[in-house]
């Protein structure tokens, strides 16, 4: 797993291999950065994400509800298909705003 | 065809698991579109054992076991820990709103609807969850 993170008042961070249990003790580190920080508006490009266990699920809905109390926002780009079917079945499609 | 593979109860082992499925979607002519689901599923129900199953305990046992008859494969998670049925567990309510969505629960509902059929069974003192996919949809 890779996780690149371009700080900035509108924070891009991308994704790319597995956000599995393994991956999840980094991500989670790279989350509290991003939410301690100024950011308003965080992008998530998953174009590189090839899979999400429900370790990985735990952390976008942490980043989300982070941003949702900062008055912020979060934005998930480029997510595949496969992703897409998990964000479905645990409903997390209707709570993360995907383009 | 059956592959199996054993696994202590170590967060690490993970890449082991990760290596198996790989070799076993391979070895049986599986579909690659089945590796997300599978892997998916089988790392929740593996990731459970190793949190719960032996409590302070290091080194302990988990089998891994894959088998495929024509259009069916079934895995089977075999450990010797403390007695748990994770298909017993509520369903999460996956309609929440996001300030009412609890982080976390979701694991036996990804497996459940991941694969086809989900049960247990306490075999003596061993816990036998055994999880079975229909490969039609996959070829």
């Amino acid at each position: 797993m890779k996780i690149q993170v371009e700080p900035g008042n509108e924070t891009v961070i991308t994704l790319s291999g597995q956000l599995d249990t393994l991956a999840a003790v980094d991500f989670e580190k790279e989350i509290r950065t991003v939410l301690e920080s100024d950011a308003q508006a965080v992008v998530l490009d998953g174009a590189g994400l090839t899979h999400v266990s429900s370790a990985g699920l735990r952390l976008l809905l942490t980043l989300q509800k982070g941003m949702t109390a900062k008055k912020g926002t979060l934005r998930l780009t480029h997510i595949k298909g496969e992703i897409m079917e998990i964000f479905h079945i645990t409903g997390f499609s209707s709570i993360l705003t995907i383009e | 065809m059956v592959n199996e593979v054993h696994i202590v109860n170590d967060l690490g082992q993970l890449r082991v698991l990760n290596d198996f499925v790989d070799r076993t979607i391979e070895s049986f002519g599986l579909n690659q579109r089945m590796s997300m689901p599978l892997f998916l599923a089988l790392e929740e129900a593996v990731v459970n054992i190793i949190m719960y199953a032996y409590p302070g305990e290091q080194g302990k046992d988990i089998l891994i076991r894959m088998e495929r008859e024509e259009e069916k494969l079934t895995v089977t998670l075999v450990d010797s820990g403390v007695s748990f049925d994770p298909t017993a567990q509520a369903e999460p309510d996956t309609t929440l709103s996001l300030e009412d969505r609890p982080i976390g629960g979701l694991g036996i509902h990804l497996i459940k609807k991941l694969m086809t059929e989900v049960y247990y069974c306490r075999e003596g003192d061993k816990n036998v969850l055994t999880m079975v996919k229909e490969l039609n949809e996959y070829g």
